[in-house]
């Protein structure tokens, strides 16, 4: 009985803690979206300030290679929108996988409860 | 003993934790400010740079040479933006992108001041809480034990003992009573007549209530009995304010016998008690009802139409060749009917505002008319024109005013073709109005469509007045007619002749 108890109470932790590894990364990625798209925002501040003929140079790699100033602004007004969906996504992921802990979070008190309860009627019997 | 031990250790516990996060926060705040000052050395250095033409400096090159070098384009700075994007300032411009970045930082900093500050004064109250609990301080705590099965046990024996409590103060009360009805006896008649008076009361006031919820589902119909009754209720109450009454359905039943009650104990020696005998069938509170109904001049017309529709066709009284006159539209068999009804109406809700809108909605209509030449008939007011009895009706609907006013001019004996005065002899047995001081100054001619219309078009405005009971008035009225006809043919004649 008591084995079985532990096993799956293995079991149940293992499971905890891979959900938890998912919630961490998507948590992480949404941090790094939320940089970035304060960064943009930043970016799009400046060029707005920018005189139009001022020279615009993108880095692609190693190389920066000269843009138009309002084909800039508009690349950068689109990745702004990419961003944003990306957040939406993650937000609903992240969501779910926190629900999804929860969950295991209670089953797993419920077990340890139960486990506790094993072991002290093993204690008095011996 | 325990559980101070535990408490202790939860506590430090807690104190250890929020001074790590303390110290994270201090270091994020350490870091920004670091930002913030290599910015402000950019800002700096850019005031430098564009100060040479060429600047003579070691150039590195790799991780370990230098080369001495020339610094040029001095004022020919490549900003990046963010996200790879890079723009080319000047150095000034530079300053102030810098100048922004700052800001930008410096508001974040801000913000983790903040929450620094919050994370102090979290820590002084995890302070405090381990001196109570080490009984330090002067605070003792109180340890209040909740076990849920002895709570309900509890509840359990409440109720009992509740039970208990009320049954024997009914038993008290019981006792009481019986000896209360046992000793008095010489005074039961009057307790008696109190009891009836009550029962009265509330009889009335549940009567009224009834009539309010039947007013209220029934707006459109009207029954004498409603009336009826709901007079007594509104003479009861003191306010006949009948939309007020409506809304307040069930309040009004309480406060009915509030008052009651109130008007029974304001006198304490002296009861009052107030009985109402149930006014006549044709309660005058009808047509009251039915202006209150009446919102705009359409609804006359809605609110008549049943009415109206009974009225029978009649045949127009009028002459080709007779030019505008206002007498000629009356219909002998309507004539009076209708007469009596908006005369009725004028005469007993003077208070209300409607005759008042009909005569000023006439002045302008009335300016119209007159434009035209009153001597042709044939001329119609443009609106009137090709139009049947339903287009006039529909007129008619838009402008009762028209219609009422007409209706008081019928009134009047005929006059001259211009009716400019009211004759003085169909006055005299009548009682005075005071639409006639309005109706003084005003003149109107019916176009030539209208009078076709009769009797039938002219009902529209009046047939809510069809059925408006008798009063002395009404017999007045009655009288009037016969002797209008015969002044229509005097002026007449007198006109032929002159």
């Amino acid at each position: 009985m008591a084995e079985s108890l532990q096993k799956r109470l293995q079991s149940e932790l293992d499971k905890y803690k891979s959900v938890q590894k998912d919630f961490q990364k998507y948590v992480m990625q949404r941090q790094q979206l939320d940089a970035q798209l304060t960064e943009n925002n930043v970016v799009k501040e400046e060029l707005n300030l920018l005189k139009p003929d001022a020279t615009v140079y993108k880095m692609i790699g190693p190389v920066l290679v000269k843009q138009d100033l309002e084909e800039a602004k508009q690349t950068v007004s689109k990745r702004i929108e990419y961003i944003t969906g990306e957040i939406k996504r993650v937000d609903t992921t992240t969501k779910e996988l926190e629900k999804k802990q929860e969950s295991h979070r209670d089953t797993l008190s419920k077990l340890q409860q139960q486990f506790q309860q094993a072991q002290v009627k093993a204690a008095m019997k011996s | 003993m325990d559980r101070k031990i535990m408490d202790i250790e939860h506590i430090t516990r807690l104190k250890q934790l929020e001074e790590k996060e303390l110290a994270d926060c201090e270091a994020k705040l350490k870091q920004w400010e670091k930002y913030i000052a290599d910015y402000r050395d950019l800002q700096k250095s850019m005031e430098i740079y564009p100060g040479e033409v060429s600047h003579d400096i070691m150039v590195p090159f790799g991780k370990l040479a230098f080369m001495p070098g020339k610094l040029v384009h001095t004022n020919e700075i490549m900003v990046l933006l963010g996200d790879n994007w890079f723009a080319e300032r000047s150095a000034k411009q530079t300053i102030e992108i810098a100048q922004r970045r700052i800001d930008h930082l410096e508001s974040h900093s801000r913000k983790l001041l903040e929450e620094k500050h919050q994370l102090e004064s979290r820590l002084s109250f995890t302070e405090e809480f381990r001196s109570i609990a080490l009984q330090q301080g002067d605070t003792q705590e109180i340890v209040e034990e909740y076990d849920e099965e002895r709570e309900k046990q509890w509840r359990e024996e409440h109720k009992k003992k509740l039970m208990a409590y009320k049954k024997k103060l009914r038993d008290e009360r019981e006792q009481t009573a019986i000896h209360e009805t046992t000793e008095v006896t010489a005074s039961s008649d009057l307790t008696h007549e109190d009891i009836m008076l009550r029962l009265d009361e509330l009889e009335m006031a549940e009567l009224a209530e009834k009539e309010m919820k039947r007013m209220e589902i029934n707006d459109g119909q009207q029954s004498a009995e409603d009336i009826g009754d709901h007079n007594s209720y509104t003479s009861y109450d003191g306010d006949s304010d009948y939309s007020h009454d409506y809304d307040k359905d069930d309040e009004t039943e309480e406060e009915e016998e509030e008052d009651e009650e109130d008007e029974e104990e304001g006198a304490e020696p002296h009861r009052i008690i107030i009985k109402h005998t149930p006014l006549t069938k044709e309660s005058e509170h009808r047509p009251m009802t039915e202006f209150s109904k009446i919102r705009c001049p359409a609804d006359i017309y809605l609110h008549s139409a049943p009415a109206m529709l009974k009225d029978p066709p009649t045949k127009s009284m009028l002459k080709k060749s007779r030019k505008g006159r206002v007498k000629d539209v009356i219909s002998n068999q309507n004539k009076e009917h209708k007469k009596v009804c908006f005369n009725q109406g004028i005469k007993e809700h003077e208070e209300i505002s409607l005759p008042r809108e009909i005569a000023d909605l006439i002045k302008p209509k009335e300016v119209s008319i007159e434009s035209k030449n009153p001597g042709q008939h044939t001329t119609t007011p443009q609106s009137m024109d090709g139009r049947g009895p339903t287009a006039v009706r529909q007129q008619v609907r838009e402008t009762p005013a028209v219609r009422s006013v007409v209706r008081d001019r019928l009134d009047a004996p005929a006059d001259s073709s211009k009716l400019k005065t009211i004759p003085k002899e169909a006055d005299a047995g009548r009682p005075p109005s005071k639409f006639r001081a309005n109706r003084l100054g005003l003149r109107t001619e019916l176009p030539p469509d209208r009078r076709d219309e009769g009797g039938s078009g002219q009902g529209v405005g009046f047939s809510p007045f069809v059925d408006v009971t008798q009063t002395s008035d009404r017999e007045n009225r009655d009288v009037q007619p016969a002797k209008r006809m015969s002044k229509f043919k005097a002026q007449r004649l007198r006109e032929q002749q002159s």
